[in-house]
């Protein structure tokens, strides 16, 4: 039965344009346009890495956020707030399987927009290989686990999709230019590094960041995501006793 | 062993073989809000039983916690003998539902609605002969948001009886439906129990359950005001039958003294007379010993409408 659910939220959403355009329109589109207009020469501005090896990951980050904060929240909210929820329940479905069939959705998605950013940033930008896989993987998934949870987290938490689409668009791209989608943090005036180090995003742009360059375990990045995903799963919880 | 299994399924059977809901003093609260009032329901095997009220009388949430989709806050409820708090998931395969103001997702195909639904249960009816029956067969590639509110409503109906349910639960199934359409859907509804499983229907339309319904519970304000089938409730309510008829050729002061006759009023020729079930015949056959023969001679019986007006002294509408 779940893999029936699971196999019909991923044809709905590819029939839902707002996902396909936030999971891999835009960030692709954007990463181009930056990646055009930068040289392809290591900079200080983009802290000793050229700009190809500096977007790429953050950019992945990017994606992950745009689905933990845009598409689960407005998905699920809409759901909850029609009565889909609740239809699926009285037939046997509950909320906590289409939760997860959600998240597995998004974590396709993910998957798949990583893969075309990594083959693009080869094929025309001379993007270097990571120089751990595993480090950057583990970021990858860690990532996307934490921002699932908080994207079922803010979906228990927002009153309508309406207000899930607002302020997850407001809080989303608020996010997005200042944690490593937009200039990168050397150029950025210190209130505003001090604001995005304020949101999660920032923290999944370093742990992918710092394993594809150093190989290295970003220790405050992994922390961070890790305390975002047991404290968004115990909000879900919560508020998922309430569908 | 096989004693065993027999004497059991002898035994669960033996008391409810008629009852199929059963409930006794059901209420439900929110914080301080109590929506259901201890609310008594007994439904039985094979009938269309109907609970009407008006918006905001406790239907909709009476018969949620029958289907354990809300926790009661008290009373004792069984349903096919099993108790919807604890034993929800169990009963919920053996119901079928069509729940009010509740949707599929907008881009969701009929077909593909039919499919996974058909997944929960393990035994279903074919997917194609429930498309075929509820004349989904055309629309089968259709997305919900662009079906019609009559399709919709069909496709609901099909996705309660797909696992073969002993009961259906239809809340508000045919609000925002045309007459024709609503005609329609009651012919389905008399269809789901011909072929054998019972129904409580939510309704507030008079209407709806005048004509569907084989016993009715009057719901008012979360408590049950009365029971019984639509005629009983009529008779019983005390609600006058009225006639009316125009005759401006004489005065007719003898029409008083009829028996049964509690009140007369006349204007512009039009009679107006009010009283008992037994004044139709009574009157008729008066009028006729003294040559008074009206040609627009009109019995008016009350109906549910009446008998929710003289029960709670509110108007259904409201």
């Amino acid at each position: 039965m779940f893999a029936k659910l699971a196999w019909t939220e991923i044809k709905l959403s590819l029939r839902e344009p707002t996902v396909a355009v936030f999971a891999l329109a835009f960030p692709l589109i954007l990463l181009y346009l930056l990646l055009l207009s930068f040289g392809n020469q290591p900079d200080p501005d983009f802290k000793g890495e050229n700009s190809v090896d500096f977007y790429v990951p953050a950019y992945v980050a990017g994606t992950i956020a745009a689905m933990g904060i845009i598409a689960i929240p407005v998905h699920l909210a809409s759901y909850r707030e029609r009565g889909v929820l609740r239809r699926l329940r009285a037939s046997g479905i509950a909320p906590g399987s289409v939760l997860i069939a959600q998240v597995l959705v998004a974590s396709l998605l993910v998957a798949v927009a990583t893969l075309v950013m990594l083959l693009l940033g080869s094929a025309s930008f001379e993007l270097s290989a990571p120089e751990s896989w595993p480090i950057f993987l583990a970021g990858l998934v860690l990532a996307t686990a934490s921002f699932c949870a908080l994207g079922v987290a803010l979906a228990t938490l927002l009153p309508s999709a309406r207000a899930a689409q607002s302020i997850g668009l407001l809080l989303f791209f608020g996010m997005f230019f200042i944690s490593g989608g937009g200039p990168p943090e050397p150029i950025l005036p210190d209130g505003v590094v001090f604001a995005a180090n304020a949101l999660p995003m920032s923290y999944a742009v370093d742990a992918l960041q710092s394993g594809w360059w150093d190989g290295n375990w970003h220790g405050t990045g992994f922390a961070v995501l890790f305390s975002l995903m047991i404290v968004s799963s115990l909000v879900a919880l919560r508020g998922l006793r309430e569908v | 062993m096989n004693f065993t299994r027999e004497k059991v399924r002898g035994a669960s059977s033996a008391g409810s073989s008629r009852t199929v809901v059963d409930a006794k003093g059901l209420q439900k609260s929110y914080g301080g809000n109590v929506a259901v009032d201890g609310v008594d329901l007994e439904v039985r095997r094979g009938e269309i039983f109907g609970l009407l009220g008006p918006n905001g009388a406790g239907k909709t949430t009476t018969v949620e916690c029958l289907q354990g989709l809300r926790r009661r806050s008290g009373g004792r409820v069984r349903v096919l003998g099993l108790d919807p708090d604890v034993q929800g998931d169990e009963l919920r395969r053996r119901v079928g539902s069509q729940l009010q103001s509740s949707a599929l997702p907008d881009r969701l195909r009929v077909g593909e609605a039919l499919e996974l639904f058909a997944r929960t249960h393990d035994d279903t009816l074919p997917v194609s002969e429930l498309a075929r029956r509820w004349g989904l067969t055309e629309f089968i590639g259709r997305p919900f948001a662009k079906l019609s509110g009559g399709q919709q409503q069909r496709l609901f109906i099909a996705l309660a009886l797909i696992n073969r349910p002993q009961v259906v639960f239809f809340d508000e199934l045919t609000t925002g439906l045309d007459p024709q359409a609503r005609r329609t859907t009651w012919e389905l509804v008399r269809k789901v129990r011909d072929e054998g499983a019972t129904v409580v229907l939510v309704t507030h339309f008079m209407e709806e359950a005048e004509n569907l319904c084989d016993r009715v519970a009057i719901v008012d304000q979360g408590r049950i005001a009365a029971t019984g089938t639509p005629s009983e409730l009529v008779a019983t309510s005390g609600a006058p039958v009225r006639i009316t008829f125009t005759w401006s050729a004489a005065e007719l002061p003898w029409l008083s003294h009829v028996p049964g006759v509690e009140e007369v009023s006349r204007s512009n020729g039009l009679v107006v007379v009010r009283g008992d079930g037994s004044l139709v015949v009574r009157l008729a056959s008066t009028l006729a010993k003294r040559d008074v023969f009206p040609i627009d001679f009109r019995t008016h019986y009350p109906n549910l409408e009446d008998v929710f007006l003289s029960l709670t002294g509110r108007n259904l509408k409201d």
